[in-house]
């Protein structure tokens, strides 16, 4: 048999600005959030709630109510991390936690409440912890997660505990918020005339799908026990991560990289378990004056070796200014992949794609990856739209380039750049580009393109045309047929 | 005046290992590294890309190359090396390299391009680059071309790294520690469309050529050089 603790945290998001020391918590307070087209309170502390604000009130009326109150928009995120790190928190009374966003923790406690003396204690025993770190807490035990869910945030009092078996008839006297399923079929309930979720027992399950939806007895199934509700664990994210404080603060380029070194070789050990490699690092150095500085580095490819590791942060590490030292440092991994082991290096294709890969981080790094790029051929039949340029660290090479029947420019100008054209003539006979006047010796072409009319704005025919001029440069002109007067631009240069 | 002896009665600290030894020992590495893999390889040089009448253009050396031919010399030199090219330029450079056009002298996937924000982002990558091993090719593109200082620093670099050093010059040349120095031109010929002087050589060589580009085909790029002396006295 299951048995299930829920965890629910009813005021999360302003006990953790009170945990984190927010002097505006001390008088009236309000967590607000932007719902339905206004700013609302979602969550008011104490003293704002004495003064008359309730939660669901828009914040216009609770400063007129309250005119002291003070607000702080909802942090989802941060409140996420939060919920996280109590869930890391909670794994000690049970191994299996879930998380049940956004304030609420489900443990799986069947088997292991004996060992707090029962169930009771336990929750007691939590309820307590919890306190001494601030945070208000209402926990409901019941056989099934939808039911320990709705006996705490429904439940009478601070701790409910519904005895094994015995959850139906307790269950009876919640209202129809308890139930788990969208919000529009609850309204429609609460319209026939239901209030509790008792008054559902007396219907049969399939009329009640065939008016209010198969949703409505798929939640009561799952209050209740028919229908499996399992506790879905979250695993942990394992943390690539070492951290080091010293006694005596240092501050000497090598004292950091030895360090520096430490960690590395205890965050590798770690990824190196698990056949990973991480593509980027950061590292926090706590001064004693100045606080932390966080540094990081980047990888062309996920790396697992120390040596790379201090030997990428050495730039970082030296444009660091340490007047008085730094006495505590955390290295962390991000951006954790799987890695693809090789056999050692036999072939120089191997060794030249490694040496390669840290030439781009050690570029990368100081310049930014996206400033390292590669072509990518593109099938396409526009001249300018046959390659794209993406960040070398993503992916290979392309392979692919067919050489072209005719000529191309090696150089291409991304706007063809406007000619000033001194004799006119199909293509001109001589013109002017860059002060410099040119004279046309030769010329072959055109060659039409028609623009893709599924992309392109300009939907104008172009003619390129091969220029070989007295000077000796040869050119690629452009042109578009039909435009009166005609205009030339310059599109590339041949070799 | 008081010199400090050693026991053996020579100075130690004026016993420095010569920069001529540091580059044999060098160089014997890279001829190793390079020679293994097919690349001409000639005995007490530089393994080095060979071009007409015993002229070569030495790996682990930087060469500048000016002129308005200078990218098809450049491409020409890239088709002859093996390993990556590192070529590195400016960010919002209105022209920007086809691969399309590049693919008949060597095969576009080898090219990674860095963007440098100003010379000493350029100058940098280039001499991080041309140190790796990671890159058979380093080209930068430069305005004016580097100083003593510069170039000096690019050239140790290179020598290091054993890898092929271009740097392509728009504006003016400088005096350099460059190897060679190039001066491409096109030319209006149908037959030769380009121009190829050595203005420059610490080795002593010379020549200037008239040049076709052959074998257009990915791999076996090498250009067909006709000397100009030769062609005239014919």
């Amino acid at each position: 048999m299951r048995r299930v603790l829920c965890l629910w945290l009813p005021h999360l998001p302003l006990e953790r600005l009170v945990r984190k020391g927010d002097a505006r918590t001390e008088g009236p307070f309000a967590i607000i959030a932007e719902q339905k087209s206004a700013w609302r309170v979602t969550h008011a502390n104490a003293l704002a709630v004495q003064a008359g604000v309730t939660e669901g009130q828009s914040l216009p009326d609770a400063r007129a109510i309250c005119p002291v109150l003070l607000s702080e928009p909802a942090d989802p995120p941060r409140e996420q991390v939060f919920l996280y790190a109590l869930r890391r928190w909670a794994d000690q009374f049970s191994p299996s936690v879930a998380l049940q966003p956004p304030e609420a923790l489900l443990l799986d406690i069947a088997g292991v409440s004996h060992l707090f003396d029962g169930e009771r204690a336990m929750a007691e025993h939590i309820a307590e912890a919890l306190t001494d770190m601030q945070l208000t807490s209402r926990i409901g035990i019941a056989d099934t997660r939808a039911a320990a869910w709705a006996l705490a945030r429904f439940g009478d009092g601070t701790l409910q505990i519904a005895p094994q078996g015995q959850v139906k008839a307790i269950i009876a006297s919640m209202p129809i918020e308890a139930l788990d399923c969208p919000e529009a079929r609850r309204q429609e309930l609460k319209r026939t005339g239901f209030k509790t979720v008792g008054d559902l027992y007396a219907i049969r399950p399939a009329d009640l799908a065939r008016r209010y939806g198969i949703e409505v007895v798929n939640a009561l199934s799952a209050l209740t026990g028919y229908r499996p509700d399992p506790v879905e664990q979250s695993a942990l994210e394992p943390s690539y991560a070492a951290r080091m404080s010293l006694p005596e603060p240092i501050g000497l380029v090598s004292d950091l990289q030895e360090v520096l070194k430490r960690l590395a070789e205890q965050v590798c050990a770690r990824l190196r378990d698990k056949v990973m490699g991480a593509r980027q690092f950061s590292l926090i150095v706590r001064c004693v004056d100045t606080g932390d500085h966080v540094l990081h580095v980047g990888f062309a490819k996920p790396c697992d070796t120390p040596a790379s590791i201090v030997s990428q942060f050495t730039h970082p590490l030296g444009k660091l200014k340490i007047q008085f030292g730094a006495d505590w440092f955390r290295l962390s991994a991000e951006q954790v992949e799987p890695v693809r082991n090789r056999q050692m290096v036999l072939e120089h294709a191997d060794a030249e794609t490694d040496a390669t890969a840290q030439l781009i981080s050690t570029l990368g790094n100081r310049l930014g990856f996206d400033r390292i790029e590669r072509f990518l051929p593109r099938n396409a039949h526009l001249p300018p739209r046959r390659f794209s340029v993406t960040e070398a660290t993503r992916g290979a090479a392309g392979a692919g380039w067919i050489s072209d029947r005719d000529e191309r420019p090696v150089l291409l100008f991304q706007e063809a750049e406007p000619l000033e054209v001194e004799k006119p003539g199909r293509p001109p006979q001589s013109f002017v580009w860059k002060r410099d006047t040119y004279h046309v010796e030769a010329a072959s072409g055109p060659e039409r393109y028609t623009p893709e009319w599924w992309q392109d704005r300009d939907l104008r025919t172009r003619d390129y045309w091969r220029v070989q001029t007295e000077e000796g440069p040869r050119f690629w002109l452009l042109t578009y047929p039909g435009a009166k007067p005609a205009s030339w631009y310059l599109a590339g240069c041949f070799a | 005046m008081f010199v400090w002896k050693s026991e053996k009665g020579r100075n130690p600290s004026l016993t420095r290992y010569t920069r001529k030894e540091h580059n044999k020992n060098i160089m014997s590495n890279t001829d190793l590294k390079y020679a293994d893999r097919g690349m001409v390889f000639e005995p007490g040089r530089h393994a080095s890309v060979r071009l007409e009448n015993g002229v070569f253009v030495a790996r682990g050396k930087l060469h500048e190359v000016c002129g308005n031919g200078s990218l098809g010399f450049v491409a020409c030199l890239v088709g002859l090396v093996e390993g990556p090219v590192i070529w590195v330029g400016y960010k919002g450079q209105r022209a920007t390299l086809n691969p399309d056009g590049l693919a008949a002298f060597f095969d576009p996937s080898r090219l990674i391009m860095v963007r440098g924000l100003n010379r000493a982002d350029v100058l940098w990558a280039g001499e991080q680059a041309l140190r790796h091993r990671g890159a058979g090719c380093v080209v930068m593109e430069l305005g004016d071309g580097p100083d003593l200082r510069e170039s000096r620093r690019l050239q140790i670099a290179a020598e290091e790294g054993g890898a092929l050093g271009l740097a392509m010059l728009a504006g003016r040349a400088q005096t350099s520690a460059a190897h060679m120095r190039w001066q491409c031109e096109a030319q209006n010929n149908r037959d030769y469309p380009a121009r190829w002087d050595i203005t420059k050589s610490k080795d002593g060589q010379r020549g200037s050529w008239r040049v076709r580009y052959t074998n257009r085909v990915r791999g076996e790029n090498a250009p067909g050089l006709v000397s100009l002396a030769s062609a005239s006295a014919a």
